[in-house]
């Protein structure tokens, strides 16, 4: 089972994402409702990744990455948000996002996502 | 918004919010799986009949290039009848703290998702960073609701602003969505059509 770390300051999201996860064969190893908190549990769970609201109340998910990718550079984030704007996804790419997917989802489209990450880069059963 | 009265600047931004209020209640109707008419109004429609009911007002600050405000106005009625159709009955009947968080956030989120629909649109339009901050929830009696809005135009210096109610029938609701900006959209939108 893949670890996650869910990261969003609302607990209806988190849930949800919980939820869905947990329906798909991932572990939640943590739930974060800020920045600093998410950085913390990073560095101390070592989640295989982790689900990154962008708004968060002390700041950006982009800052997370940021900071997170610096410190554990194969660290997979999907970055979960509600703005669908080219600018932030571009730049979430450029700081080494693996994916991005807009609020609303259905579980299976997150599990989707969430597939497509854990499972890029690694090597495949059939070569 | 007199000031641009019979500007194609406001012309622009009425198609723009138009635009985004459009993917809103593509949104809202896939969160609560039914479908959301748009009922544009025109400013000095916004008339707040009195009742004896609260009003629920969820407001999120925009940051980034284009400073405002927007305004998710329900009845406790419409928050009733959105968390149960969007939430499972289990977190309906919990009533530990967890359980009503839920039920706020619902709501809060609810009104992200379709703030930040409105917030794409202009942002990818304009090619400007823009973003939503986290909401803030609150609720005011009904009859004050009218000046709690006119006390923040005023707090958030706005030059223009955009009201629609989001109706759902199948539902029953028909909550409002107020929009307040300052200069700044304008002049982003001069930038545009007069190009340097």
């Amino acid at each position: 089972m893949k670890k996650v770390l869910v990261v969003d300051d609302s607990v209806y999201m988190r849930t949800l994402v919980r939820e869905a996860l947990s329906s798909g064969n991932y572990e939640i190893v943590g739930e974060a409702h800020d920045g600093q908190t998410a950085i913390e549990m990073a560095l101390e769970l070592k989640p295989d990744f982790i689900t990154l609201d962008n708004v968060l109340p002390d700041m950006l998910g982009l800052e997370v990455l940021s900071i997170l990718k610096e410190e554990q550079p194969q660290l997979k984030i999907l970055m979960v948000s509600a703005v669908g704007q080219q600018t932030i996804k571009n730049k979430g790419s450029q700081l080494g996002a693996s994916g991005y997917i807009v609020k609303p989802f259905s579980a299976l489209q997150l599990i989707k996502a969430a597939d497509e990450i854990t499972q890029a880069n690694q090597p495949s059963l059939s070569s | 918004m007199s000031n641009y009265k019979g500007a194609k600047e406001l012309e622009v931004a009425k198609q723009l919010m138009h635009g985004g209020l459009y993917s809103a209640i593509k949104s809202m109707g896939q969160i609560l799986n039914s479908p959301i008419s748009l009922q544009i109004l025109p400013e000095e429609n916004l008339v707040f009949k009195p009742s004896n009911q609260e009003s629920h007002i969820v407001k999120t600050v925009l940051k980034g290039e284009i400073i405002g405000t927007c305004y998710l106005i329900l009845t406790e009625h419409e928050v009733n009848i959105i968390n149960s159709t969007g939430l499972p009955k289990s977190v309906m009947l919990d009533n530990s703290e967890n359980g009503k968080a839920i039920r706020t956030g619902f709501i809060t989120e609810i009104d992200n998702m379709i703030s930040a629909a409105v917030v794409t649109e202009l942002a990818n339009s304009l090619n400007i960073l823009l973003y939503g901050d986290v909401p803030s929830q609150m609720k005011l009696p009904n009859s004050v609701v009218s000046e709690y809005l006119e006390s923040e135009a005023e707090v958030y210096d706005t030059m223009i602003h955009f009201n629609a109610f989001m109706q759902c029938e199948k539902l029953q609701i028909k909550p409002l969505f107020i929009w307040m900006f300052q200069s700044q959209l304008m002049e982003k939108i001069k930038e545009i059509l007069n190009p340097i």
